[in-house]
């Protein structure tokens, strides 16, 4: 769990933020790689917790969380969509996934 | 510190009809147009849901139906709280124009307790933040030096409380969220046991962490506000199944003979040299009650920085995953394919705190990492919370300040690190899921300006009965540890 090397660093943020999917300018990534690099940098001190044995989870933290499975009334379609960017009738509307050229 | 009236007393007078909900509420909007601009708590008022609910409740006390505990108390929530029908966009540009469809679970109780909702307070971005300065829409600006942070994420709910605009607020404590705002602005805040307070509409940061958590002039009306918003929720899995805590008792413990509580010499190194001095004042303060003083062992606490900026930031980028200009809030289109208009939504929506956690989770959950970091911290915080199991067989409560040191100015802590050091003494209690208070624990000068400082108390997981109780014996025994913020004493001379 060594922290990158800032050079490295800004192509790891890059990567990262594809996974995340999330737009970032090169020169953002740039940006940001130095403190991410020491952010990792300061909580690799975890590394000295890795090794020794870490408790059992309690038991009393584990219980059925499941209700039974009857219908019930949800939201409602429409106060749904109200809260949404962009609707077409009954339905969110979203950029043509299906069908388009790369 | 009750230069204005706590909720309790509040409540009263409005319950004995000494004066109507209605006129009550008017004075409140009124202090809030007076007020606000010293502060910026709020960002959104609701003054004509407010005066219709005042209206209301007189009629209803007229008609001769019962008061609730908060009947005609306004309150200030953060806008991570939803309300149907309000704004609830959590200092984010990427919730900017949403309104909640529902309301949440603590916000079903506090109606049906009786209580006004006066309006949204500003936050860190979805609670990222150690100053209330990661917001997209406003920075509150602390009561005691307006040049000064609130601290954070619940900035806005502590400031409204600390200028007098209301007695009770709703703030959320992920890792110090409520504790640090209440300490750096001088009232009290409660973080109750992960779980005793429903999540339900509490809009997602750290789901293990998350807790909902109230801010007030008194302790006692945090156990008030404890035994309106806590109980089982069914619409929340890791809500616990037990009733509502118990209201506060009329008086408060005039004695602590027997009680144990621990220090941790590791959590002293942190603080600022007057801040120790304040400390120990306190705890001297605790054995003057006839509670006797131990040192605990609790190193692992040196750790929990980074085992909780790990395991929050994973949690917050998985549950951010959501915002993806598809289901809430603005779009931006991006290149027009749907990939490119989720990547450019996000990106340019989300500031740069909530882009810096939601790559440090991406990061430490990704493949190939994942048991390196998020494991590694998930078992670290496995021995953490066995390490605060030691110490509670040692003694009844844990005593720490609540931050190093007193509020610090607005833009001084501009490195990330810097400002997530702030969080080092919350933290801990926060992975373990224990109940944690902030009350006033005495002032220290900067600049010339008294500024307050928060003392923690901290107790086994279910036992935030035991907190209220010590805080409220040291608060009726020192009051000269808390006093009205100079915007508030303002306020209560006009």
């Amino acid at each position: 769990m060594a922290a990158p090397m800032a050079d490295e660093a800004t192509e790891i943020v890059l990567a990262t933020a594809r996974l995340a999917r999330l737009e970032l300018a090169p020169e953002r990534a740039a940006e940001l790689a130095p403190q991410f690099a020491a952010i990792l940098a300061a909580f690799g001190r975890l590394a000295e917790l890795a090794e020794g044995e870490a408790p059992e989870p309690r038991a009393d933290l584990v219980r059925d969380v499941t209700r039974e499975d009857v219908p019930r009334p949800g939201l409602g379609r429409e106060a749904f969509l109200a809260a949404a960017p962009e609707r077409a009738e009954a339905h969110l509307r979203v950029p043509r996934a299906v069908g388009r050229d790369a | 510190m009750t230069a204005l009236p706590d909720a309790l007393a509040l409540r009263q007078r409005l319950a004995a009809g000494e004066a109507s909900v209605e006129a009550t509420l008017a004075r409140t909007l009124q202090r809030c147009a007076a007020r606000e601009g010293d502060v910026g708590a709020f960002a959104a008022l609701w003054p004509e849901r407010a005066l219709e609910r005042a209206r209301e409740l007189d009629r209803a006390r007229a008609a001769g139906e019962p008061c609730g505990p908060l009947f005609g108390v306004p309150v200030a929530l953060k806008s991570n709280l939803c309300v149907a029908g309000e704004v609830a966009h959590c200092g984010s540009r990427v919730l900017e124009g949403w309104r909640a469809p529902y309301s949440a679970g603590a916000v079903e109780r506090l109606l049906a307790a009786g209580a006004v909702l006066l309006g949204a307070t500003h936050m860190d971005e979805f609670g990222f933040g150690s100053s209330g300065e990661n917001s997209a829409f406003g920075v509150p600006r602390n009561p005691w030096d307006g040049a000064r942070t609130c601290g954070g994420s619940s900035s806005g709910s502590a400031a409204a409380v600390a200028a007098g605009l209301v007695p009770l607020a709703l703030g959320s404590d992920t890792g110090g969220s409520v504790r640090q705002p209440a300490a750096l602005c001088g009232v009290a805040g409660l973080k109750p046991t992960y779980g005793r307070v429903s999540r339900y509409g509490l809009v997602a940061f750290g789901s293990s962490l998350d807790c909902v958590s109230p801010l007030a002039r008194s302790v006692r009306d945090l156990e008030l506000a404890l035994s309106v918003l806590s109980g089982a929720d069914g619409r929340d899995a890791t809500c616990l199944e037990l009733p509502p805590s118990e209201p506060p008792a009329a008086a408060a413990p005039a004695r602590l003979d027997g009680l144990r509580f621990g220090v941790a010499e590791a959590q002293l190194a942190a603080l600022e040299g007057d801040a120790r001095a304040r400390f120990d004042a306190a705890c001297a303060a605790l054995e003057a009650l006839g509670a006797e003083r131990r040192t605990v062992e609790l190193d692992l606490a040196e750790h929990a920085l980074a085992i909780y900026y790990v395991v929050a930031t994973a949690e917050a980028s998985s549950n951010l995953a959501r915002f993806d200009g598809v289901r809430y809030g603005p779009r931006r289109a991006g290149d027009g394919s749907l990939q490119g208009m989720v990547a450019a939504t996000r990106g340019e929506l989300f500031g740069a705190e909530a882009v810096r956690r939601i790559l440090l989770g991406t990061y430490v959950l990704e493949s190939g990492y994942r048991d390196a970091w998020y494991g590694t911290a998930q078992r670290a915080r496995e021995r953490l919370r066995a390490q605060f199991a030691r110490a509670f067989g040692e003694v009844d409560v844990l005593v720490s300040a609540t931050t190093p040191g007193p509020a610090f100015r607005l833009g001084e802590r501009a490195d990330p690190l810097a400002m997530y050091r702030s969080d080092v003494l919350t933290v801990p209690a926060s992975l373990a899921g224990l109940p944690a208070l902030s009350l006033p624990g005495g002032f220290v000068e900067r600049d010339g300006r008294a500024l307050p400082l928060g003392l923690q108390l901290s107790a086994p997981a279910r036992e935030d009965a035991r907190v209220l109780r010590v805080a409220r014996a040291l608060e009726a025994a020192r009051p000269e540890f808390a006093r009205p913020s100079p915007v508030a004493l303002a306020e209560a001379s006009a």
